[in-house]
């Protein structure tokens, strides 16, 4: 008998060996529930009035894809240099993170992707070039805005601006310690690359007749802002001394001298009033004091400013208001003022403020600037035949634009929005959408509907002019409670650092790229899925496959658990189908 | 070459002789010199391989089997509560087909405790799959030891070489130590192929339906019924080498007996010396001495047996209720046959007690003596004085 | 292959939709590679890795007996060190019950041995495979089928009992931090001798909850300290690798029906006693904790 190697083929015969896959079992029948990867939006999207997809790019931004994250923002806002440094940033307040420790700053990644990424516009615009043509009346915020969307989406533009440089507001309203001149100016050249035709110190009607405008022109956008500085109405207004803050803000702005006296009086809570007092401090002032009707909490000014402005020195007077001014011959010399205290509710919850009896104070003085509010200004809305109402508030229809001429449409300050440059950017974006339905006989109501994020004002354009871009769904917005905190520790909120320099060169610097980091790793992104792998890797069934494309059920073997639902960080993913 | 060594010792040499390359192990009376010897030879450097110090036998046959699988050539040795403690182990090494070699030093089982002698504890183990094969001196398990490993690795079967306590693990004897060699050239080196292999990955030892079970049980049945043929074989090509032949059931003057011994392990030389005082005596005694208990030699017990009138088995084990084992192997071997030889069962030396020539010569008289066959077994130096 | 990418473990398996124990050896086999020997003993791995003639796993695995995952491994080992295969890896997994009950006596025995091969525990704090019966891993108070008002017994500190045998390394994981649980693997595969990895593999079934809860019971055990994630490299130097939230207990209890029994001072006091651990472990940490950020 002979002895022979015993194979391996020998041992199987008599052991069993198993080698084939259990790939064939089709565990994916044990259940009909299965995930689908489903891009939401993020509450700071949803309360952003442009809507920027902040939650993207703070994704993209973490990956060092600033021109990404920026070209994201362009999508919806022309802005971002000027919105990431004087926005008011109601992004921050519905910021999922503030029910977890703070909110993120997002503003400041708004700011830093102005600074450090290139302008570049968003893409091709798919939409082709058409032959109309759309008239905007107004550089401002609305009116760039409207111009740059209807740009976009291959109109004609031509903006016409009274003062002799585009910007309206932003570069007469607000000083260059809050907004650098260069930096509007870099925005307004990215907007004309766009393909918008600025026409500057041209007053319609006046450089260009309405007949002109009516024939050259399909469509047109009133943008005319809210310039006229309103007052109180006290005897004395017209003094020597006595200033209106738009007024002063404007000439601080074209160059020209301001005589301010030692003691600086402001009436007013906006963001009108503080620029006027800070600014009033670095023109030498060395006392300067914010009269504010209501408390502290309620005034409209943000309360970064304020605290800004008392760093600075400002004081800041509140639960007081000025009735008379008293005068030194031509000149203003005090303000007789009262006192106030809260009382009952209003109906948007702030305390209704109430004359405190026998309060009556003087306040001496030599410069007294009222910031309490501004009013449209413009008599072309008169001539156009555009129903008004008695402060000059053009009206038109909230969803749409529209007045009451067929083919005008009106935004902004001038037509009674917010007075947040938000706002106004909002408006001119909305009017865009409204012109480019009117003139391609589409619903605007509809229309916004359909782009509507969440169930806020903001709507988007990126469906319409980007479709191949990254699909969400616009109408669901992640909530805190869908946001898997255990993925997130805690950590403080990166602020932007100061920069004092007592005078008009920018007073707050922007996120250092660490700090952007950090804010980044914070930052949730609610909704976006930032390719994190944590589904893919948790999945028992591997039925989750990722490719460059990104990630795949493999719903043959999926048994439904929905872990990948329960643990996503950001709620990207979600359970369908079954009971 | 002769030297004076114990059984254990020889053991060792054995396994040194067989190029062990992994060894485990964990002390047990009277299993230790073995595993003491076998440190010596690696910390010599003359048991080149790997020798893991177990924390039980039951994880030494775990580690062994494991070894084995990967392909390499095991040894361990244990006795009575450590064999007993690596029951479950061994199912999975026959199970596994695992060439595991093993030397098993009788001990009787707890309690009471005791160290001496008792085939307990590997008879009870016979239905583990196991490959046993039971010495009767040093040498014998030395020749046992390597011959198992051309057994083992040639039927994918785990080999128990199985000796006495104290009387063969720790008597002093001249053994043959055979040249390396010599042992190169009847034992190649280790060469079944590993079963994990990271190209060609598969499983080993998952779960199978009844069906299947059936299947690689009845399969193993065949192997184990075809092993006698190997374990023959193998005995021959080493008696051929070294003079020295084994069978699996030995046979003297069992032919024309009128009565035969049936003995295994170290009474088998006592009972040499009562056989040929009884022969002188004159009467016809042969004796049969088992070797193999798994495969049980059935056929060749029946044949010697045939025409033999009366058969003794002498046990120095027992199984409780039924009487000793080696005798219920034989009976059942002998079903059948006409006219059937009286048998007697005699338990004797558990525990090591003595067990003398002049003993086993008065249970072979008491046998001739008997017309019919005992129901019960007798038992030999039980008293407690 | 990266090891995000690479895949060892096959779908199709029959674990429970939501198993916790096949996540984890998954992430276990990504983070080793393809030259790897595995070993496993009865435990729901038993059922998960596939019956004759199918595999679930695509490297070789062996099912050795309940007791003996570690003498087995470690045979394995040696095998492939008198091979000259010291490029392949061998894992040992074993449940809880075989690890810190019937395997306890094995394992301890190669660690102090230093057998060179690294052992994870698929603590899902009970016999599960078995139908849920208590080990001694099963927490104080829980619920099983064998201590159906509450486990009186505290379970029992696995780590510390490892780490007194100065293995070369010995970590905790949790699927829920799945780069974590990668990284220690990997780190375990560039050493030699015994790499313990203790995993907590939450068992929906077992844990009487919901099956999408099981990686987020798995973070909540981290993120309250009940499971902090650390390494203790040669039995001596601790260092916490995540640092927790430091969540109340009780949201890591209230997922689980298990615990549905215990009362306002029962929840106190393991809370307390998590307090006591997790300062414990801080001060053997010496300060060196490191909190890595994965999911951001």
């Amino acid at each position: 008998m002979s002895f022979r190697r015993v194979t391996l083929q020998d041992i199987q015969a008599v052991a069993p060996f198993s080698k084939t896959s259990t790939e064939c079992f089709a565990t994916g029948l044990w259940s009909q529930r299965k995930p689908s990867f489903l891009e939401k939006g993020s509450p700071c999207r949803e309360a952003c009035p442009v809507g920027n997809d902040m939650a993207r790019a703070f994704h993209l931004a973490s990956v060092g894809d600033y021109n990404g994250a920026l070209s994201l923002i362009l999508q919806e806002n022309p802005f971002p240099g000027v919105c990431g440094r004087v926005c008011y940033h109601p992004c921050e307040r519905a910021c999922n993170r503030s029910g977890w420790d703070q909110p993120i700053n997002i503003r400041g990644l708004e700011r830093f992707l102005s600074d450090h990424g290139e302008l570049q516009p968003p893409g091709n615009p798919r939409l082709r070039k058409k032959h109309l043509k759309v008239a905007v009346i107004g550089a401002g915020p609305c009116g760039l805005s409207a111009a740059y969307h209807l740009a976009r989406l291959g109109y004609g533009v031509t903006v016409l601006e009274t003062m002799p440089q585009p910007g309206g507001m932003l570069r007469y309203g607000i000083p260059g310690y809050r907004l650098p001149k260069t930096v509007l100016d870099r925005e307004i050249e990215f907007i004309r690359e766009t393909g918008v035709e600025i026409l500057c110190a041209t007053q319609a009607g006046r450089d260009i007749s309405l007949e002109d405008l009516k024939k050259d022109f399909q469509a047109l956008f009133l943008a005319v802002g809210a310039h006229r500085a309103v007052g109180l109405g006290m005897e004395g207004e017209g003094m020597a001394g006595v200033l209106k803050g738009i007024d002063f803000l404007r000439d601080l702005n074209m160059g020209r001298e301001v005589q301010l006296g030692n003691r600086v009086v402001v009436v007013g809570g906006g963001n009108t009033a503080l620029d006027c007092a800070r600014s009033a401090r670095r023109l030498g002032a060395p006392e300067v004091i914010v009269l504010y009707r209501k408390d502290r909490e309620h005034m409209r000014a943000l309360p970064e400013e304020v605290e800004s402005a008392e760093r600075e020195g400002v004081r800041i007077l509140p639960l007081a208001s000025p009735v008379r001014i008293l005068a030194d011959g031509k000149r203003i010399s005090a303000l007789e003022c009262i006192r106030f205290e809260p009382g009952p509710l209003e109906h948007k919850g702030s305390p209704l403020p109430v004359p405190v009896p026998d309060s009556r104070f003087s306040l001496p003085l030599d410069t007294l600037i009222l910031a309490v509010g501004q009013l449209p200004q413009s008599s072309f809305a008169g001539e156009l035949g555009l129903e008004v109402d008695h402060l000059g508030v053009i009206q038109t229809s909230p969803l749409s634009t529209a007045t009451n001429l067929t083919g005008v449409f009106a935004g902004g300050d001038g037509a009674g929005a917010k007075a947040f440059v938000a706002h106004a950017i909002a408006e001119g974006k909305k009017g865009a959408l409204a012109i480019h339905c009117f003139l391609q006989g589409k619903e605007p109501e509809l229309e916004l509907e359909t782009l509507r994020i969440g169930t806020g004002n903001a709507f988007s354009l990126q469906p319409l002019l980007e479709p191949d871009g990254p699909a969400s769904d616009l109408k669901k917005v992640v909530g805190i409670k869908q946001i898997n905190t255990l993925c997130f520790p805690k950590a403080p909120r990166q602020e932007n650092p100061l920069a004092p320099n007592g005078g008009f060169q920018e007073s707050t610097a922007g996120l250092a790229p660490a700090q952007i980091e950090a804010e980044a790793g914070r930052c949730f992104k609610c909704g976006t899925c930032t390719g994190c792998d944590l589904c893919y890797l948790l999945c028992p069934d591997i039925s989750i496959v990722k490719s460059e494309a990104g990630y795949r059920i493999r719903a043959e073997h999926c048994k439904g658990c929905g872990q990948c639902e329960a643990t996503c960080p950001r709620h990207v993913l979600e359970m369908g189908g079954g009971d | 070459m002769k030297e004076l060594l114990s059984g254990n010792q020889a053991v060792a040499e054995a396994a040194r002789l067989a190029r062990v390359q992994f060894v485990a192990a964990y002390p047990i009376t009277p299993q230790t010199p073995i595993y003491e010897k076998l440190s010596e030879m690696e910390s010599q450097g003359k048991l080149p391989g790997i020798m893991m110090r177990a924390e039980s036998e039951h994880s030494a046959m775990a580690a062994c089997i494991a070894a084995s699988l990967t392909g390499v050539r095991t040894f361990t040795a244990t006795a009575s509560q450590g064999l007993a403690l690596m029951h479950e182990m061994l199912h999975f090494a026959s199970g596994n087909r695992v060439p595991v070699v093993m030397c098993n030093v009788n001990r009787v089982l707890a309690l009471p405790w005791g160290f001496g002698s008792d085939q307990s504890d590997s008879l009870s183990q016979r239905d583990t799959g196991w490959i046993q094969l039971y010495c009767e001196d040093a040498q014998e398990a030395l020749d046992t030891v390597i011959q198992a490993y051309r057994i083992a690795e040639q039927l994918l079967f785990p080999v128990m070489v199985v000796m006495d306590g104290f009387y063969t693990s720790h008597f002093i004897e001249p053994v043959d130590i055979p040249e390396q060699e010599v042992v190169d050239a009847f034992l190649p080196p280790f060469s079944v192929p590993t079963r994990f292999d990271v190209e060609n990955p598969a499983y080993i030892g998952n779960v199978v339906n009844p069906e299947q079970y059936m299947f690689y049980r009845h399969r193993s049945f065949q192997d184990m019924e075809a092993a006698r043929e190997v374990i023959l074989e193998v005995a021959r090509q080493w008696a051929d080498l070294l003079g020295r032949n084994y069978e699996m059931v030995e046979k003297d003057g069992t032919e024309d007996a009128e009565i035969v011994l049936v003995t295994s392990g170290a009474m088998t030389s006592t009972a040499r010396v009562a056989v040929g005082s009884l022969r002188n005596k004159g009467y016809r005694v042969g004796l049969m001495k088992m070797k193999l208990l798994r495969p049980f030699p059935a056929q060749e017990v029946r044949e010697a047996l045939r025409n033999v009138p009366r058969v003794v088995v002498l046990d120095r084990d027992v199984s409780q209720g039924l009487g000793g084992i080696w005798c219920q192997e034989i009976r059942s071997a002998l079903y059948g046959l006409d006219p059937p030889p009286i048998l007697s069962n005699f338990i004797a030396g558990i525990c090591g007690a003595d067990v003398s020539p002049e003993t086993i010569e008065q249970m072979l008289l008491d046998a001739l003596g008997l017309e019919e066959p005992q129901g019960l077994p007798r038992w030999v130096g039980k008293e407690i004085s | 292959m990266r090891q995000d990418d690479r895949e060892l473990m096959r779908p199709g398996h029959m674990a429970c939709p939501g198993c916790g124990e096949a996540s984890t050896i998954r992430l276990v086999l990504k983070a080793l590679g393809e030259k790897t020997i595995v070993v496993i003993v009865p435990s729901c791995v038993g059922v998960i890795s596939g019956a004759f003639p199918y595999s679930t796993f695509g490297v070789p695995c062996f099912h050795s007996a309940f007791e003996v995952a570690a003498p087995t491994a470690a045979g394995i080992a040696s095998a492939l060190q008198l091979q000259g295969r010291q490029d392949i890896t061998v894992l040992a997994l074993a449940g809880d019950g075989g690890t810190y009950d019937i395997g306890l006596q094995s394992l301890s025995g190669a660690c102090d041995r230093n057998e060179n091969f690294i052992y994870v525990c698929l603590d899902n704090e009970a016999y599960m495979n078995t139908g849920i019966q208590s080990s001694s891993s099963t927490p104080q108070g829980a619920w099983t089928m064998t201590t159906p008002r509450g486990r009186q017994g505290r379970k029992k500190r696995l780590m510390e009992i490892i780490s007194a045998h100065f293995i070369p390394y010995a970590a905790t994981v949790s699927l829920g931090h799945p780069q974590d649980l990668m990284a220690k693997l990997e780190k375990a595969k560039g050493m030699r001798g015994t790499r313990f990895i203790h995993a907590l593999t939450p068992c929906p079934t077992g844990w009487r909850m919901p099956e999408e809860m099981t990686a987020k019971a798995a973070m909540l055990a981290v993120e309250t300290r009940v499971f902090p994630l650390y390494e203790v490299l040669e039995g001596k130097r601790y260092r916490i690798t995540h640092q927790p939230q430091g969540r109340p207990v009780r949201e890591y209890l209230e997922i689980q029906g298990r615990y549905r029994h215990l009362g306002e001072e029962e929840v106190a006091s393991i809370q307390r006693e998590v307090d006591a651990q997790w300062e414990e472990l801080i001060q053997k940490s010496a300060g060196c904790p490191s909190c890595a950020r994965d999911f951001s």
